[in-house]
């Protein structure tokens, strides 16, 4: 299973780190990655490509329980179903404030 | 004013009156500004038993609990019970002392990275780098805490941080994110599945005790005629003693909640999470229920369990909306039956203590709103199944992570949450050891706290895994040569008294009770006594294990 995460994050201490960490402990393998901050320093927009063994959308949703992540859309780009279609993903609880 | 003083200030502005720690180098700052303040510091005797504590009392009180180390060894001691409360969603803010922030990062004395250490254990982390973000960092701290699915967060704070001054401090009030309303088309679902079911079951976890929904629980049971099963965090949730309530589920649940839930055809997950010592495998679990998951984190559903129905939000909406009465007489009597004809029998025909017995009278002859906290082993599964909780507050075990030493500091911070009530904490010979430096904390404070510990000579879990799983080769399991507890109670000056045979346990226990003070009941039991039933590992529930002979 391969797959594509877009993500917009505060631009806090860590917040890459805890995201790492995520996929890390779940055996997911970064094939990619780039991260950009915004000009307004606020955010960091960060797209990684993803392989793993494991169900997708389990990870997808402790990527998006971080509270430094604003929103997050992930795309299946090997193996998945609706390959190739951005699928945001809204299901939160809370976002630290900018 | 001083960073150390906006934070102690900002901890008073969260409600906190109590918190457990212990000082250092790092941390030396905050502990000059709680002189005077109103925050009442208990002192542990290692940092680990402040965050089991502050755990314990935040299970008991349903508020935040607080603690407090220094830096390095101050802060890694801490970590087990920050991760202790992440698996059991227990509101906690840990406080740590870190060396200045232009030492960081050089290997300074007392020096480690405890944010990047502690970023898988907690649900959320900060660094303060500014004064002038002490008190807004505290503020969301408690905020993430206590709101959603509860959990731990630890502030790491530079010690040129708490030692600036800064003027013009803006300090915000408390609050936290209100849980949402589930969404009204998820309850119809739930209503139509509940309404067309004839095996339906209640499968109720420690989301009950989180969201304060037990009394929306009984209503839905008794509105619905739906019979329960609990899980180790779900203990009183609903009261044992309903007739409805078929008893703990999982390895060692009952034979009536294990049948139940193999034979279901509907599971109403309420505040559980599919854990692995419930399912036992997970692929024959409740293998013909369609599956109801209520839940407040988002990430729980489907997460081992493909569900029909998901409902998120607030637990007590749904289940008030869902009061439902389907056509089940057949299987609820069928349910009774198996509750009837597996009951726990204490017919115990030994002189040794039996220690199902012990804390089946133990729970008979409790005073009302009683704590009971519970270490890590055999004796821990003992008191799950035969104490009969009437609130799931009122029990506090570590269930995900399962410490050993968590009893003992757990139930200290239980009875600064309660202080007019009883608080027992059960232990074994393996676990007390863990954290027994305590006993000087209960003796200082004068903590009431009363300890039965039950001591087999052995790590007993252990030792029963390797007798049914290990071909009995026993391996660092024997305990024989523990010290005599009676005297390393009474060197800590706490009372102490030994109980050796079945005919003196109600006396044992009467006198422990009235007892105005902390104690310490040793209490000697077989070594060879195991627990039952028993789903071996990798089997499904309905293949339990029973003792040969009891």
């Amino acid at each position: 299973m391969k797959f594509t995460v877009s993500i917009r994050l505060s631009n806090t201490e860590g917040a890459l780190e805890r995201l790492l960490g995520r996929l890390r402990q779940r055996a997911f393998e970064i094939s990619s990655m780039s991260a950009e901050r915004t000009a307004d320093r606020a955010f960091i927009e960060a797209r990684f490509t993803i392989e793993g063994t494991r169900d997708v959308e389990p990870v997808i949703k402790q990527l998006a329980k971080c509270y430094e992540v604003q929103s997050l859309k992930f795309q299946y780009t090997e193996g998945g179903a609706q390959n190739g279609q951005w699928q945001n993903h809204t299901e939160r609880e809370v976002c630290l404030p900018v | 004013m001083k960073g150390a003083e906006i934070l102690i200030k900002a901890l008073e502005n969260e409600g906190v009156d109590v918190l457990f720690g212990y000082p250092g180098g790092a941390i030396m700052p905050v502990y000059d500004a709680l002189v005077g303040s109103k925050l009442k510091h208990i002192l542990v005797r290692h940092e680990q038993a402040a965050a089991l504590a502050a755990d314990g009392y935040a299970r008991a009180s349903g508020n935040v609990g607080v603690c407090m180390a220094t830096s390095g060894p101050g802060a890694t001691n801490l970590l087990t019970g920050i991760a202790n409360a992440h698996l059991d969603s227990v509101p906690m803010v840990a406080i740590t002392g870190q060396v200045s922030t232009t030492l960081m990062g050089t290997d300074a004395f007392q020096e480690v990275d405890i944010f990047g250490m502690s970023m898988s254990v907690v649900k959320h982390n900060f660094i303060v780098r500014k004064t002038a973000d002490i008190a807004k960092t505290i503020h969301d701290a408690f905020e993430l805490a206590r709101s959603g699915r509860p959990g731990p967060v630890l502030v790491d704070l530079p010690k040129d941080v708490v030692s600036a001054e800064i003027d013009d401090v803006q300090f915000k009030e408390s609050s936290s994110k209100p849980m949402p309303r589930p969404e009204a088309k998820d309850l119809h679902i739930a209503h139509d599945l509940l309404l067309n079911s004839r095996q339906p079951l209640i499968y109720a976890g420690g989301g009950i005790r989180i969201a304060g929904a037990s009394k929306e629980l009984c209503a839905f049971v008794d509105a619905t005629g739906i019979p329960v099963v609990t899980t180790l965090q779900g203990l009183g949730a609903i009261p044992a003693d309903h007739p409805l309530n078929l008893g703990m589920l999982g390895m060692h649940g009952t034979k009536a909640a294990n049948f139940a839930v193999q034979s279901c055809d509907l599971l109403v997950c309420v505040g559980a999470r599919f854990d692995d010592r419930v399912t036992g495998k997970l692929a024959e679990f409740a293998p013909g229920a369609k599956v109801i998951h209520m839940d407040a984190d988002p990430a729980e559903i489907g997460k081992l369990r493909m569900v029909q129905c998901a409902i998120m939000g607030d637990i007590k909406v749904a289940l008030n909306f869902l009061h439902v009465r389907p056509e089940i007489d057949f299987w609820v009597k069928r349910c009774m039956l198996n509750k009837e004809k597996f009951a726990w029998d204490y017919n115990a025909p030994m002189e040794s203590v039996y220690a199902p017995k012990f804390i089946k009278e133990m729970s008979d002859r409790s005073p009302e709103n009683t704590f009971v906290s519970c270490d890590v082993g055999q004796h821990q599964m003992w008191v799950a199944q035969h104490y009969g909780f009437k609130s799931p507050n009122n029990h506090l075990t570590s269930g995900g992570l399962g410490t050993m030493g968590f009893g003992l500091p757990a139930a200290i911070g239980a009875q600064y949450a309660s202080p007019e009530s009883c608080v027992i904490t059960v232990s074994g010979d393996g676990s007390i050891m863990m954290n027994i430096q305590e006993l000087a904390t209960l003796k200082r404070y004068n903590i009431p706290v009363k300890i039965v510990l039950f001591d087999n000579k052995a790590l007993g879990m252990v030792r029963q895994w390797q007798e049914l799983f290990f071909n009995e080769n026993y391996s660092e399991v024997d305990l024989s040569d523990n010290p005599d507890f009676v005297k390393v109670a009474e060197a800590f000056g706490i009372p102490s008294y030994r109980v050796e045979r079945a005919d003196e346990v109600n006396d044992a226990i009467d006198r422990m009770f009235s007892h105005q003070g902390p104690v310490l009941v040793h209490v000697l039991i077989d070594p060879k006594e195991n627990v039952w039933p028993l789903v071996p590992p990798g089997k499904s529930n309905e293949q339990m294990m029973e003792a040969k002979t009891v």
